[in-house]
């Protein structure tokens, strides 16, 4: 499953729109146990779509969003029982 | 009492693991903080291959698509496209006149343009990019230069080059949020700064009761104005002293297929 979820990022980040990245990598973050991946492909969308000045002189988004995600996510796992 | 020490190698080694990971992914993160090009020199040219790929493989698909639709909507379509070319020669002989025009006076005044237009095509855009940005097929090697002006359908300034790889640039568009821009109305001659609010949108204020309405053209404020948008919205509150202006592009970033960078060298 890691891997499947790992190839459909990939290919999501470079095809789909944005936000079916951003939703496989939540969906990810979820079903797969602590998926550090994520917060690479984070980096990886700030670094090839990014530029400097960023979103309102932020550049660094989807890293923050990815790392923000990942430690929810983790919180809830450890708080509800699936 | 004797009691059975608990082995923790195994949370020993999950927190040994993580530690590991982290490190790596600060280190990942390190590299594209203080070399903003590693990233996107390493991956470039393979992307760009996915990319191309993707392109042919879509337009194919559309060039499917046109063949098998109906010959009537064909005629209907070609009937209403010769009308609507008919409709614009109009305007081009008169966009003509005034471009020649403008050149000429240019020239009397010593502000010869020596810039040449490249040709790029469009490999990812919006809304695969989550900024507003986008990455051209053209780079360096083509004389593409930081800073160079990007435009669509020749006259449209849509943006900037932002970064420049060999064989690739990254645009960024004039809509990006936050980005400010100088512009200026036609009609009434107001120069302010636009600010960019993602999309090919752009938020500017101006002085209320300036005459700006809906439908002006919005262009460049600098020697050589370029179209940069239309005016959708002006929102005017009767407290304020200012009116709230909404434009877009005239041309939509998401259907982009092909750009000119206008460039110095």
């Amino acid at each position: 499953m890691r891997t499947y979820l790992n190839i459909g990022v990939v290919f999501s980040l470079l095809i789909f729109p944005w936000w079916i990245t951003a939703l496989i990598t939540i969906v990810a973050f979820f079903i797969i146990d602590r998926f550090y991946e994520g917060m690479f492909y984070g980096i990886l969308l700030d670094a090839l779509y990014g530029t400097s000045f960023g979103i309102y002189g932020f550049a660094y988004v989807f890293t923050a969003a990815f790392l923000g995600v990942f430690f929810i996510v983790q919180i809830i796992k450890t708080k509800v029982m699936w | 009492m004797i009691y059975l020490k608990r082995s923790n190698a195994a949370v020993k080694k999950s927190r040994s693991k993580t530690i590991a990971i982290s490190i790596l992914l600060v280190f990942l993160f390190g590299l594209h903080f203080f070399f903003p090009k590693f990233y996107p020199s390493i991956f470039y040219p393979i992307t760009s291959l996915v990319w191309k790929i993707e392109k042919s493989t879509v337009d194919w698909f559309s060039h499917m698509g046109g063949i098998v639709r109906s010959k009537y909507s064909l005629v209907e379509e070609n009937r209403r496209l010769e009308m609507e070319i008919q409709t614009n020669k109009t305007s081009l002989l008169l966009l003509d006149i005034l471009k020649n025009e403008n050149l000429d006076l240019k020239l009397i005044l010593g502000r010869k343009s020596s810039e040449k237009m490249v040709l790029g095509v469009i490999l990812a855009s919006p809304p695969t990019s989550p900024y507003d940005t986008a990455i051209i097929d053209v780079g360096s090697d083509d004389g593409i230069v930081v800073g160079d002006k990007v435009f669509a359908d020749g006259d449209v300034l849509i943006g900037e080059i932002a970064e420049v790889y060999g064989n690739q640039s990254k645009i960024f568009f004039l809509s990006t949020p936050g980005k400010k821009t100088m512009v200026s109305f036609i009609n009434s001659k107001i120069k302010t700064e636009a600010i960019g609010r993602g999309g090919g949108n752009f938020r500017a204020n101006i002085p209320a009761g300036a005459g700006v309405i809906a439908g002006d053209i919005v262009v460049s404020a600098d020697i050589d104005p370029k179209n940069m948008g239309i005016v959708e919205s002006v929102d005017t509150d009767s407290a304020d002293s200012f009116s709230s202006i909404l434009f877009r592009m005239p041309i939509n970033i998401y259907s982009l297929h092909f750009v000119e960078i206008q460039t110095s060298q």
